[in-house]
Parts: C-alpha cells; sequence; structure tokens
C-alpha cells in the first residue's frame, strides 16, 4: 500500500497553500499602470459614444437601405407609366364617366357594353358633364356658386362610383365602359349599339406592370382577364418579375389573382428561388404561404 | 451607477457601448488576478507591468468584439496568455527563474535540498509570498502556466486546456505535477 495520500488531496492541499500564501503577497500594479489603463479605457469610451452619437447623426441623415429601392421602384413606375399609361386610363376614367351619367338627363343603361369604350369618345365626357351642370344652372338663373355646387354634386356623384379595392376597381372599370357607352349613345342620340368583345390582356403590360410595381395597371390588367402566368421568352411570368423587381405589393396582388407561385422560367428558376437569391424575405414568406417551391 | 451586482458579460458590453465605468469596474474585479498570473508568470515586475497594460489595453480596444459564447474571464486569459507568450518570444525571455536573480534561486534551492532545513529557509525568506513565487518559478513553465489559469482564472481544466491548446488530459498531467510539486516546496515552510 502506498504511504503517500491520495493525489486529489494532495492537490486540494497545494491549492489551499498557494491561496494563503497569496494572501501575504502585497504585489500589486503600480498606480501609473492602473491609471494608464483606465485613461485608455476611458478614452476610447469616450470615443465609441462620439462614434455612435455621429452614426447616429448620420443614419438619421442617410436614407435608410429600403430607401434606394423605393426611389428605383417609383421611378421605374412612373417611367412606365409615362410609356403605357394610355392602355390603363380605364380605373380613372369611372369619376369622369359618373360625372357624365349624372349630368345627363337619361341616359340609357347599357347591359352589355364594351369593358372599355374607344378613346376618342373619351375627352368630350367631362366637358359634356360639366357643360349640362352650367346650363342646368343658368337655367335657373343661378349664379356661379349655384354653378359650382352643382358640378360638386356632379362630381361627388362621380366619387361614389370611384373604385377603393381590387373587386370594386373591376366594377368601376366596367361601369365605366357602360356609362361610357352610354354616353356616346346619348351624345350621338343613336340606339344602343351591340356589345363587343371585352378587352384582352395584354401579357406585355401585365408582365411591364407587376416588375414596375405600378398597382393600379396591374390591376387593371387583371380586371380585363387573360392568362395571369404568360410568360415573356424567357418564360418569365409576371409574378417572376414582380419577384425579380423586388415588388412585394405587385406579389401580394398576383398571387391574390391566382398566378401560380411556382413557375419556373425557362431556366427552372422559381420565383421563391428568385426571392431567396435576393434575400426578398417579404416576397419569401408570401410565397411559402401559397406553397411556392 | 452601482454595478457590483453586473456579470462580466454584461459590463464589457456595457463598456462596448461607451459605458466607461463598467470597465473600471470590470478592472477592478480582476486587475490582481491577471497581475498574479502575469508576475507569477515572467518573474519580472517590469514586464509585468508592461504586459498588464498591454493586456487591458487589448481589452479595452476588442471589447466591441467580445461574444458571450465563452466566458469573459475565459477570454481575458486568453488575452492575458497570448500577449504574454508574444512578449516572451519577441523578448527571448524565459518564463521562470531568470528573471528572479541569485538570492531567490538560493532560497529556492535551500528549500528543496533539504527538508529539514526548511522551516528556518523559510523564517530566513519571513515571506510567504516570495517563497510562494520562487517555488511557482521551479516549476517548469507549461505547468506553471496551468496552475496559474486554473487558480487565478478560475478556470476549468477543459477551458485550460482550450486557452493553451493541448489536450485535456495533457493539461490535467501538468496540473497534478505542478499541485504536486507545489504542495512540497510550500510544506516546507507551513
Amino acid at each position: 500500500m502506498s504511504t503517500l495520500p491520495p493525489p486529489f488531496d494532495r492537490s486540494e492541499d497545494a491549492d489551499e497553500r498557494y491561496r494563503r500564501a497569496s494572501e501575504h503577497d502585497p504585489s500589486r500594479p503600480s498606480e501609473a499602470t492602473r491609471r494608464a489603463v483606465l485613461d485608455h479605457a476611458a478614452r476610447l469610451a469616450a470615443e465609441r459614444t462620439r462614434r455612435a452619437a455621429r452614426r447616429r447623426r448620420l443614419m438619421a441623415l442617410l436614407v435608410p437601405r429600403w430607401r434606394p429601392a423605393i426611389v428605383g421602384t417609383l421611378a421605374i413606375a412612373v417611367l412606365a407609366g409615362v410609356v403605357i399609361a394610355p392602355q390603363f386610363l380605364a380605373p380613372t376614367a369611372p369619376s369622369e364617366s359618373q360625372r357624365a351619367s349624372e349630368a345627363l338627363p337619361a341616359p340609357a343603361p347599357a347591359v352589355n357594353a364594351p369593358a372599355t369604350a374607344p378613346p376618342a369618345a373619351r375627352p368630350a365626357r367631362p366637358s359634356v358633364a360639366r357643360e349640362r351642370a352650367r346650363v342646368a344652372a343658368s337655367a335657373d338663373h343661378n349664379d356661379a356658386l349655384t354653378t359650382r355646387q352643382l358640378e360638386q354634386q356632379a362630381d361627388a356623384g362621380a366619387a361614389r362610383a370611384v373604385p377603393l379595392e381590387e373587386p370594386v376597381v373591376v366594377a368601376g372599370a366596367r361601369s365605366f365602359a357602360q356609362a361610357t357607352a352610354a354616353t356616346s349613345r346619348g351624345a350621338a342620340g343613336a340606339a344602343p349599339v351591340p356589345a363587343s368583345p371585352p378587352a384582352q390582356v395584354d401579357p406585355d403590360a401585365l408582365r411591364q406592370a407587376a416588375a414596375a410595381g405600378d398597382l393600379t395597371a396591374l390591376r387593371a390588367q387583371l380586371a380585363s382577364g387573360g392568362d395571369i402566368d404568360a410568360r415573356d421568352a424567357q418564360g418569365r411570368t409576371a409574378l417572376m418579375l414582380a419577384t425579380v423587381g423586388g415588388q412585394a405589393d405587385a406579389v401580394a396582388v398576383l398571387l391574390a389573382h391566382g398566378a401560380d407561385p411556382s413557375a419556373a422560367d425557362a431556366h427552372g428558376t422559381t420565383p421563391l428561388r428568385a426571392a431567396v437569391a435576393a434575400d426578398e424575405r417579404a416576397i419569401i414568406s408570401m410565397l411559402r404561404r401559397y406553397g411556392a417551391r | 451607477m452601482n454595478d457590483a451586482g453586473l456579470s462580466d458579460e454584461t459590463l464589457i458590453a456595457r463598456y462596448a457601448r461607451g459605458d466607461a465605468g463598467s470597465f473600471t469596474a470590470l478592472y477592478r474585479r480582476h486587475e490582481l488576478r491577471i497581475w498574479r498570473y502575469l508576475e507569477r508568470n515572467v518573474g519580472s515586475r517590469a514586464t509585468a507591468e508592461e504586459l498588464m497594460q498591454e493586456v487591458w489595453f487589448a481589452v479595452a480596444r476588442d471589447a466591441e468584439r467580445y461574444r458571450p459564447s465563452a466566458r469573459f474571464t475565459t477570454w481575458l486569459f486568453t488575452i492575458a496568455r497570448n500577449r504574454m507568450v508574444d512578449a516572451v518570444r519577441a523578448r527571448r525571455a524565459h518564463l521562470s527563474l531568470d528573471a528572479l536573480g541569485h538570492e531567490a534561486e538560493t532560497v529556492v534551492e535551500r528549500l528543496t535540498a533539504d527538508p529539514g532545513a526548511s522551516p528556518l529557509a523559510a523564517a530566513e525568506a519571513r515571506d510567504q509570498a516570495v517563497v510562494l513565487r520562487q517555488a511557482l518559478a521551479r516549476l517548469p513553465p507549461e505547468q506553471r502556466d496551468a496552475f496559474l489559469l486554473q487558480l487565478e482564472g478560475d478556470l476549468s481544466v477543459e477551458e485550460v486546456a482550450a486557452i493553451t491548446g493541448v489536450s485535456f488530459e495533457t493539461v490535467k498531467s501538468r496540473l497534478r505535477y505542478a499541485r504536486t510539486r507545489l504542495r512540497d516546496l510550500l510544506s516546507a515552510y507551513a
């Protein structure tokens, strides 16, 4: 049997002896060293505080990270609006048509009127409505205020017909078409014309609106019917272009209208993969909610 | 503000955000432990003073990079050890007896050469602390380093192994030898 105590006890003993001896050790770093360390640390802390304040001020001045994306999107949207606006006047027209329909004595309803009216008929409608209001005012010998009131009434009637939500846009567009047809007929004093076939969706315009995030144009195109998943030469759908363009709102509208969330382009890239590659988290989340692969 | 109840990790995080008082609290909390680790390893007060500044300057500078995945003390002693190793390499110094001088070695030689004379030798030394440092200086650098890391840094064997870059078993062995040797040296005058 060994006469040595177990190693563990010996170790404990050494630790205890070390600690006891350390208590008697007066050695300390000099005050100069302590002061140098603390002064240096205080200087760095002050520097950090100043730097943080500068950063906060800079951040307040500089645009947030997402701001350039929004500015770029708006610029694209404006550009796209200028280029393709003539094709998408329908959503803004109902108020005009409504003015005309309210101001005219008895516009005949056109149940089967075309969804969009010939562009040539549009400029006449607001002037007709306002003219009617003015005529009514002058006939009653009203003053200018009364004329304005009548115009406001016409405008108020139109405002009631202004579309606010997606389904209403469709209704608004159609009522505009109906009212336009009725106004045209009323102005010409002609009998109701036979309904023409509804305008077809322009796939290019749909994709352009999606890519630009132009929701007004996008909704107008969707309201016109047609293939929401129509592809361009590279096999990209409107959803893919909206995804690549980071247009989360356009993606939401397209998905809500039944766009295929997994429609891959010619290279096999799906919108989800494109969104992941671009780190578009909001779009990723939406696509996943719609079962995108 | 009272920083006494705050953890090391909280203090260093607050310092990283610019609160100088947190650093002062941290420094005061760990000053003596780092000092003993450095001085007892290098055996030179002047070198230890330099290293002390370097270590704490590095802590202040790198506070923003500290991540609480490791304990603050582990991080602190890692910095201390790295600085010490660099300094020793740069100055081609030795970690052990060289800086202690002839007289100190004589005391230790007497302590270890004749156990029967140890109490008297210790009395002659008149200072347990001096004998302690001299006893530590008798240890091989690796054993002393491991022992001081564990005792002053309050580090586990795993943490010492991680800091020194050797295996768990190697650290255990170094600690065991260091303790055995120290017990013998210190018991001579205890």
